[in-house]
C-alpha cells in the first residue's frame, strides 16, 4: 500500500508539473481524466491512491504557474496579478528571484495552514456561517477600496472595473463557451502586456540568480494577508484565488513587488489547502479537483484529511525543489531566446490553445480581452482593476 | 500608429467586441433534444434537455440527478454553486455538455432551470 501510494504521490506531482508549466492546461482536466478513467485505474490502484495523487497534482500546480506567468506573461487563473510585479524584475534581470518570491509563499503558507489546522477547522465551522450572507458586501467593500487606493486615476480605474466586469458577465454566461476563464484572463493579463512590450520594443536583461533580502517580519504580514484573504473566500462558492489576490492587495497601500509575489505565491496554496479543510469541516467541496476527491472517496473523514495535509507537506518540499530547478532553465533560455520573438511565439501559442480549448468564439473572447487590456495597459492604470471581469459577476450572482 | 491612437482604437474596438459578445451570449439558443436521441456523437457538445427528477443524490459538491422525460433517462452532474433545493418530480430545464463515463453518457450541468 505504501509503494502504491508514493507510486500515486510522484505521478501527482509529475502531472502537477505539467499542469503548472503549460498555460491553459487547468487541474481540473486531469482530475476529470482521472475520475471518466476511475472504472479502469480502479483496478490497479485504490481511491485513497487516486485521491492522493489530485492532491499531490493540486499542490505542486499551485507552486509552479508562477513560471509561465513571470517568465512567459501566460498566467493561470489566480496568478493574474503576479504578471506585473513577476515581469517588473523580469526586466531587471530577476525573472529567477520573482519565481523563488512565489515559492517562498508557497511554502511558507503550507508551513502555516498545517500548524493552524485546528483554529482553520474552528473558524470554518463557527465562522463560516457567519459570513456567508454578506460575501457580496465584502468583496463590494474591497472593490471600492481597490479603486479608492488607485494612485493614478480613479476614474479610469472605475471604468476599467465596470467596463471588465460587464465583459465578465457576457463571458461567463455564455452558454456553449467551454472554460470561459482561459481566454479571457490570457488576453486580460498575458497578450496584453506582451504586446505592449513588443510595441515598446523592450529588451530583456541578462537573467541573474539572485535571492531577495526579506525581511521576516514584512514576510509575515504578507503571508498574514494571503492567510486571511484565503480564509475568507476559499470556503464559498464561487469564488477562489484571483478574488482572494484582489482582497489582500486592495488591504495594503503600497505593495513592493517583492513582498505582492510572496502574497500571491501564498494565496493559491493556501486555498487549495482551505478546500481540503472545508470538506472535513463544513462538508463542502470548494474547488473542481477536490469535487473529484470527493466523489472518489465518497467518504472524507479526519484522517483523510490528516493524511492529505501530510501528503502536502511532503509535496511542497518536492515541488518548491522543482520551482526553483524549472525556473533557472527558464532563466538560461530567456538568455538565449530574442525576447521580441519569444512574445510573438508565446501570443501564437496562446491563441492556437484557446483556438483548440475553447473554438472561434473563445478567439473573440481573447481578442477582446487582448484589447481591453491593452487600452488599460496605455492609460497607465494599475491591471489589478480589470479583476471586476471576475468580481462583478460574482457580486451579481450572490446579490441576485 | 502612435500610443494615443492605439489607446482609441483598441478602447473602441473593446466596446465593439463587448457589446457583439452580449449579442452572442442572449441570442445563441442552446438546442433542446430529447433524451433519447442523446448518444456518444454529442461528446463534449453542448445540449438542452428537459424533464422531471426521477430521482436525486448529494455529496459535498455535486448533486447527481436521474433526469427523465417521455424518450428516455439521463444522469445529470450538477456542481454546487449553491444549494438548490430539489425534489422527485421536479420539473427540471438543464444545459450542460455531454461526457462519457463508465461507458455510458452523461450531462455536465452548465445551467440548472427550476
Amino acid at each position: 500500500m505504501l509503494f502504491e501510494i508514493l507510486i500515486a504521490i510522484s505521478a501527482g506531482v509529475l502531472a502537477g508539473i505539467f499542469t503548472g508549466l503549460f498555460p491553459g492546461v487547468h487541474i481540473n482536466l486531469v482530475a476529470i481524466l482521472v475520475l471518466s478513467s476511475s472504472a479502469f485505474l480502479l483496478r490497479y490502484f485504490s481511491p485513497l491512491s487516486l485521491a492522493l495523487f489530485i492532491v499531490a497534482m493540486s499542490i505542486t500546480h499551485t507552486f509552479l504557474d508562477s513560471i509561465p506567468s513571470i517568465f512567459l506573461g501566460a498566467p493561470d487563473a489566480g496568478m493574474e496579478l503576479s504578471v506585473l510585479p513577476g515581469h517588473k524584475l523580469l526586466l531587471e534581470g530577476r525573472g529567477y528571484e520573482a519565481v523563488f518570491l512565489t515559492v517562498v509563499g508557497s511554502f511558507f503558507s503550507v508551513i502555516t495552514c498545517l500548524s493552524l489546522t485546528p483554529l482553520l477547522i474552528f473558524l470554518m465551522k463557527y465562522g463560516y456561517p457567519l459570513v456567508e450572507p454578506y460575501i457580496a458586501y465584502i468583496l463590494i467593500f474591497f472593490s471600492v477600496l481597490l479603486i479608492y487606493r488607485e494612485t493614478k486615476s480613479r476614474f479610469w480605474a472605475s471604468i476599467a472595473y465596470l467596463l471588465s466586469g460587464v465583459f465578465g458577465i457576457a463571458v461567463l454566461t455564455m452558454p456553449n463557451l467551454e472554460q470561459p476563464l482561459f481566454p479571457m484572463l490570457s488576453g486580460l493579463f498575458g497578450i496584453s502586456i506582451l504586446t505592449v512590450s513588443l510595441m515598446k520594443k523592450t529588451k530583456i536583461p541578462t537573467q541573474r540568480i539572485t535571492y531577495p533580502k526579506l525581511s521576516i517580519k514584512e514576510v509575515l504580514s504578507y503571508l498574514g494577508l494571503g492567510f486571511f484573504a484565503s480564509l475568507l473566500v476559499g470556503t464559498m462558492p464561487g469564488l477562489g484565488s484571483s478574488q482572494a489576490a484582489i482582497i489582500s492587495s486592495s488591504i495594503k497601500k503600497k505593495n513592493k513587488p517583492e513582498n505582492f509575489l510572496i502574497m500571491i505565491g501564498s494565496i493559491n496554496t493556501i486555498v487549495m489547502i482551505v478546500s481540503f479543510v472545508a470538506l472535513y469541516s463544513i462538508d463542502k467541496a470548494r474547488n473542481g479537483s477536490v469535487v473529484i476527491i470527493s466523489q472518489i472517496l465518497e467518504e472524507f473523514s479526519l484522517g483523510h484529511m490528516v493524511l492529505f495535509l501530510a501528503v502536502s507537506l511532503i509535496v511542497a518540499g518536492m515541488a518548491a525543489f522543482m520551482a526553483l530547478k524549472f525556473s533557472r532553465i527558464f532563466s538560461k533560455f530567456m538568455d538565449k531566446a530574442n525576447y521580441n520573438i519569444l512574445c510573438i511565439c508565446v501570443i501564437l501559442f496562446i491563441i492556437i490553445l484557446v483556438i483548440l480549448i475553447t473554438g472561434l468564439l473563445g478567439l473573440l473572447v481573447l481578442i477582446v480581452s487582448s484589447l481591453l487590456g491593452i487600452t488599460f495597459s496605455l492609460i497607465g492604470i494599475g491591471k489589478n482593476h480589470l479583476m471586476g471581469c471576475l468580481l462583478l459577476p460574482v457580486i451579481l450572482f450572490f446579490l441576485l | 500608429m502612435n500610443e494615443r491612437d492605439l489607446l482609441m482604437v483598441s478602447l473602441i474596438f473593446s466596446l465593439i467586441g463587448i457589446l457583439l459578445l452580449f449579442h452572442i451570449t442572449y441570442n445563441t439558443e442552446i438546442e433542446r433534444h430529447d433524451i433519447i436521441t442523446l448518444n456518444k456523437d454529442y461528446i463534449d457538445k453542448t445540449v438542452r434537455v428537459r424533464g422531471v427528477i426521477e430521482s436525486f443524490s448529494e455529496t459535498p459538491g455535486l448533486y447527481l440527478i436521474t433526469l427523465k422525460d417521455n424518450t428516455g433517462k439521463i444522469t445529470a452532474v450538477v456542481f454546487k454553486d449553491e444549494e438548490l433545493r430539489l425534489r422527485e418530480n421536479l420539473d427540471v430545464e438543464i444545459t450542460g455538455s455531454i461526457v462519457e463515463y463508465n461507458n455510458k453518457i452523461e450531462i455536465i450541468s452548465k445551467q440548472i432551470v427550476i
